[in-house]
């Protein structure tokens, strides 16, 4: 029997991730409407890379949503991992508790487990040190 | 009991009649049916142990760690991380808030050990580009004070 602290727990994240998803639909259909780019609205440039040449944890992030919303996936990984992780982490959770709630609970939905975010943060460092090493080894900028 | 032959009545238990001599039929015996009883081993049925829940008298159950701070601090660490340094000031915000909340969560003691001190961590890392971008600005901006 599932901990109802848990239940309880994982039902706030499914409403969170709902909340994130429609902020994503109703950003996407906004851009796509009055045709902006995702860089338009963050201009600013990376303030590490700029200064000491290294990317930051979050360089690449961007253009990493902003092919995800164009349905280039390989991309957007290529850009940085977490995007594509996350976004199919966000929609799996989603998709699992809003078809518990319609069958009534026949279907079991997926519980909020601390792994998920282990993961999340394994592959933020990973991707930052990777890229990094190609920079520092070979002077390669893997994402310009 | 009647002599079939001339049909005399003797006593019970002669084997000839009295009056002609004739053999006497004895009711046949019927031995009673002796039935075994069925012997019905008894089904043993193992008590099933219920381990008693111990509960100290007077003393109320322990009650469940909350692990909200613990879950904010590794939320609000991973935001400052992926933010390093692309948005002004946003990620060192959050970063000390993420610090503060895993180090409130720890020192309390608090449920969510493991998301507490990834937050912490996650805080820290997330400092390190906002360090190195100031002190590098601070350097920069002496040396061209200097010239």
């Amino acid at each position: 029997m599932t901990d109802p602290y848990i239940l309880r727990l994982s039902r706030n994240c499914y409403y969170v991730c709902l909340g994130l998803c429609a902020a994503c639909a109703i950003g996407g259909l906004l851009l796509t409407v009055f045709h902006i780019s995702l860089t338009e609205i963050n201009p600013w440039p990376c303030t590490l890379y700029t200064a000491v040449g290294l990317y930051c944890p979050g360089c690449g992030g961007t253009r990493a949503v902003s092919c995800l919303l164009h349905g280039e996936w390989i991309r957007s990984f290529c850009y940085h991992p977490v995007v594509p992780y996350t976004a199919l982490l966000v929609a799996c959770y989603t998709l699992s508790h809003t078809v518990s709630i319609l069958t009534k609970g026949k279907v079991k939905a997926m519980l909020f487990r601390p792994i998920y975010f282990y993961v999340m943060i394994g592959i933020i460092l990973l991707n930052w040190i990777i890229k990094n090493a190609f920079i520092l080894a070979d002077g390669i900028y893997l994402i310009g | 009991m009647r002599c079939e032959k001339c049909g005399k009545e003797n006593q019970e238990g002669m084997n000839f009649c009295e009056a002609c001599g004739a053999p006497l039929s004895k009711p046949e015996y019927q031995q009673p049916m002796y039935q075994q009883p069925v012997y019905q081993q008894p089904v043993y049925q193992q008590p099933v142990y219920q381990q008693p829940v111990y509960q100290q008298p007077g003393m109320p159950q322990e009650p469940k760690k909350p692990v909200g701070l613990a879950v904010a601090s590794m939320v609000l660490g991973i935001v400052a991380l992926v933010l390093s340094c692309c948005v002004p000031y946003l990620p060192i915000v959050l970063a000390l808030l993420a610090v503060v909340l895993g180090a409130v969560s720890l020192a309390k003691k608090m449920g969510g050990t493991g998301m507490a001190v990834a937050g912490l961590v996650c805080g820290i890392i997330g400092l390190v580009p906002a360090v190195i971008v100031i002190v590098s600005g601070a350097a920069l901006f002496s040396a061209l004070g200097s010239l």
